[in-house]
């Protein structure tokens, strides 16, 4: 047995147990008999194992430097480390689709265990046929199209080697798989909502479906930050996001979910929107194959655009599947969820609701952004790009009104608003002109200003939320507030979580606000021995030396950094700048130097050296203040949705059974 | 719905569509060829352009202490002088390789804001004799 002959077996294995599980699924919904269902539940574990056989056969195959396989001729090679063959997987096209199809049978798994329990049996087959339709498309993917295994007929002695993009930064073994986590995720709540909208059970599949979007939501997330932190540390520009439209890909279905996971509230609440919960999970998920087809097809090119194939006119068909199955049935039941009552614009209702549609818009915009240089092309035949100061530009507005909206929601009660409310949002605004005018008061630019004042805003607001549920608490239980803060954190997970991710949320646009107005760039090229004096900082290149290691060669240039005034604070020591030479890749590839620092990051990037005689080299010196921070924003963000998410036994349940205990 | 909300709403949705066609033209970049520049030298000043061509040979002129890079791209049809201030000449640049500038046009020289060259392990450098349509590929590929 060869892991291609392994590998290939058990692909198809995967594809014809996806196909029969779709059967079984609709076996079991039209004829209404359990033990179809029954069957179509231990079918899902057995396409599990065949897609993890099919994995470790590719990883079989690279670990063991196995070139008759098309995957790893084309994307190892056998002097990559060890971590790096470990990652190969997911390094290019056939292999990420692979990963994909594996998590989208776990989450199958996972959903298959809950059918008959909390997913009810009316529900469950159509959930489960939904998912398992979304496997035959994958595994079809890559039987017909895009097959890792495909047998090479004379092995080259070596691999074409991974991108060295990717095996630059260990980041890339992790912000993949996150993404597809959270990508993959997200096709659970759809399965749940076209489950809801044909077993006509609207109400029902919230509660279950909000936690499963915050799991995804949690992923991808932690795979936005990741990437954006990647993308700092490697590519060597001093940013951390650029709106390519790999990026934009990321942001859509984010964006939506975001939106979905605020209206659900108020459906699992009062039962309302659930025409806009289920039209936004439809759209969450049919953007994450969008984002696919975007970057896959070469439809817009992107620097992401690693593994473009023939896989884009699969995609943009699955696609265009998704969102007529969603809103084909949406448009089905629409007169059946009319609503009940009226929405209440001044209350928490409204809040969500608005929020919901600016999250949505902002999701509408980036597509538009995206899609514009397809539409100038088919119009005037011109060929262009979107630049990233468009995306910007939209983003600043729409971000203050969001930030301004994050603050209001939670304070304004779910019936009409009273005059503590008013009270309240009195006090935020006063934090918000005041924040503001500091900012003014320092010197700083409006936006910085005024980013400085949404954060006051919004600390205020949630301050003013804990404080006053812990007064009420002490006061009526007679019990000191450290007490009732965390009796009320744990029995309010769901209220504390939200403030966490609200507060990091809200840490994050400061920190967007603060790196992208003050960056500067500076670049001077020295010679050995000399010293540079720029920005309170002195630096001095000490030499220029050659380092060979296993799969690349690098060029070092050693600088010692020294600060001479306050502006330059943090910044001294030793730092190897360098540009690694990759066998593959015709052009070096520059790994910046990132001293961290609680105000000011300092960026070293080696831009070019004297290849001849080592006597002089270029440093580029970008300084961002207060990128450190958006670090710790995501983390905070993650660790939020982390406490909400995390089950405390009986509670959830309970929590989740009765619809007035959310909140 | 109420009066009040439907103006509101139309209101929100005007300043929308202000933002978001108002910012799609005035930051499209558009792709060009030297030969397409000269066809409507007018519509492209002052505003963002990629442009593409071969670095035309003995034109090229860098200083490594002041970092100023000029030289003249061509699409064997056209050419176009190009300065460049504070960037280095990436590795695969040089006489005679293909190049993608980002900047603006000012007056007859484009000045350069950011310098690209295919990085590609399967890029394969035309032989002498580029014509404009060769040129637009670079354009559209490189990144």
């Amino acid at each position: 047995m060869t892991p291609g002959l392994l590998g290939g077996v058990s692909l198809v294995a995967a594809l014809i147990l996806s196909a029969l599980g779709l059967v079984l699924a609709v076996l079991a919904y039209s004829l209404r008999d359990g033990r179809y269902l029954e069957a179509a539940k231990r079918l899902s574990l057995l396409t599990l194992l065949a897609a993890a056989t099919s994995f470790g056969a590719l990883e079989w195959a690279i670990l063991t430097d196995d070139f008759s396989v098309s995957y790893v001729a084309n994307h190892s090679s056998a002097s990559n480390p060890l971590w790096v063959k470990l990652v190969t997987p997911w390094a290019a096209l056939e292999g990420s689709i692979l990963l994909w199809a594996l998590l989208q049978t776990a989450y199958t798994w996972l959903v298959g265990l809950r059918a008959g329990q909390s997913l009810d049996v009316w529900r469950a087959p159509v959930a489960l046929g939904t998912l398992f339709a979304v496997q035959v498309f994958f595994f079809a993917v890559m039987v017909f199209v895009a097959h890792p295994f495909d047998a090479v007929p004379n092995p080259p002695p070596d691999g074409r080697g991974t991108n060295p993009l990717l095996q630059n930064h260990w980041m890339m073994a992790v912000h993949p798989v996150l993404m597809y986590l959270g990508f993959v995720g997200l096709s659970v709540p759809f399965a749940y909502a076209v489950a809801a909208m044909v077993a006509r059970r609207y109400q029902s599949w919230i509660f279950e479906t909000r936690w499963w979007t915050l799991v995804a939501w949690g992923f991808l997330t932690a795979a936005i930050f990741t990437g954006k932190w990647w993308s700092y540390e490697i590519l060597g520009w001093g940013g951390y996001w650029a709106w390519d439209p790999v990026e934009n890909a990321s942001i859509i279905p984010w964006l939506l979910a975001t939106a979905f996971l605020h209206t659900a509230q108020v459906q699992e609440r009062k039962g309302l929107f659930k025409g806009w919960n289920f039209a936004f999970i439809t759209l969450a998920f049919a953007a994450t194959v969008f984002g696919t087809f975007l970057t896959r097809s070469g439809v817009i090119q992107s620097v992401h655009a690693f593994a473009s194939g023939p896989v884009g006119a699969w995609f943009l068909l699955f696609l265009l599947g998704v969102m007529a199955v969603g809103l084909g049935l949406l448009a089905r039941v629409s007169s059946e969820i009319r609503e009940a009552g009226e929405v209440r614009w001044k209350s928490r209702e409204g809040a969500l609701l608005a929020g919901a549609l600016f999250f949505g818009t902002f999701a509408f915009v980036v597509v538009l952004g995206t899609l514009w240089p397809l539409v100038v092309e088919v119009v005037s035949g011109a060929k262009v790009s979107v630049g990233a100061p468009f995306f910007n530009q939209v983003s600043v507005p729409l971000g203050i009104f969001m930030l301004l909206l994050m603050g209001i929601g939670p304070v304004l009660p779910w019936r009409n608003t009273q005059a503590e409310v008013v009270r309240n949002l009195a006090a935020m605004l006063v934090a918000l002109g005041v924040g503001t005018l500091l900012g003014l008061a320092l010197g700083l630019s409006l936006g910085v200003s005024l980013a400085i004042g949404l954060f006051a805003y919004n600390l205020t607001a949630i301050w003013l939320m804990v404080a006053q549920g812990v007064r009420e608490r002490s006061r009526s239980l007679g019990i000191p507030a450290g007490q009732a803060l965390w009796e009320l954190a744990a029995s309010h997970k769901r209220r504390f979580g939200s403030h966490i991710v609200h507060f990091g949320v809200a840490l994050a646009a400061l920190s967007i606000a603060f790196s992208q107005t003050y960056r500067v760039t500076e670049q001077k090229t020295l010679q050995v021995g000399e010293t540079w004096q720029t920005r309170g900082l002195e630096i001095r290149l000490l030499s220029i030396g050659a380092r060979e290691e296993s799969n690349r060669f690098a060029a070092i240039a050693p600088i010692e950094v020294r600060s001479t005034s306050r502006e330059g604070w943090g910044a001294d020591g030793r730092y190897e700048t360098r540009l690694n030479f990759y066998p593959q890749m015709g052009s070096p590839l520059a790994t910046p130097v990132v001293r961290y620092s609680l105000y000011n990051d300092y960026y070293f990037v080696l831009m070019q050296f004297d290849q001849e005689k080592g006597q002089w080299a270029t440093i580029k010196l970008i300084v961002t203040p207060m990128v450190w921070w958006l670090w710790v924003a995501g983390l905070i963000i993650v660790l939020g949705t982390l406490y909400i998410l995390w089950p405390t036994g009986a509670r959830v349940t309970s929590r989740q059974m009765s619809p007035m205990a959310g909140d | 719905m109420k009066p009040k909300y439907i103006v509101g709403l139309v209101v929100v949705a005007g300043a929308l569509a202000y933002l978001i066609f108002g910012g799609l033209g005035q930051n499209l970049v558009y792709f060009i060829t030297p030969s397409e520049y000269f066809q409507q030298v007018e519509r492209y000043q002052n505003r963002a352009v990629r442009l593409g061509g071969l670095v035309k040979p003995g034109t090229l002129e860098y200083n490594p202490q002041t970092l100023e890079l000029r030289f003249v791209v061509t699409d064997g049809v056209k050419e176009i002088p190009i300065r460049s201030s504070g960037t280095t000449p990436p590795a695969l640049f040089g006489e005679n390789r293909g190049v993608v500038v980002e900047g603006r046009f000012e007056g007859e020289t484009f000045v350069s804001q950011n310098l690209l060259v295919k990085h590609s392990e399967t890029y394969q450098a035309p032989k002498e004799g580029w014509t404009p349509e060769q040129v637009r590929k670079l354009i559209e590929e490189t990144q």
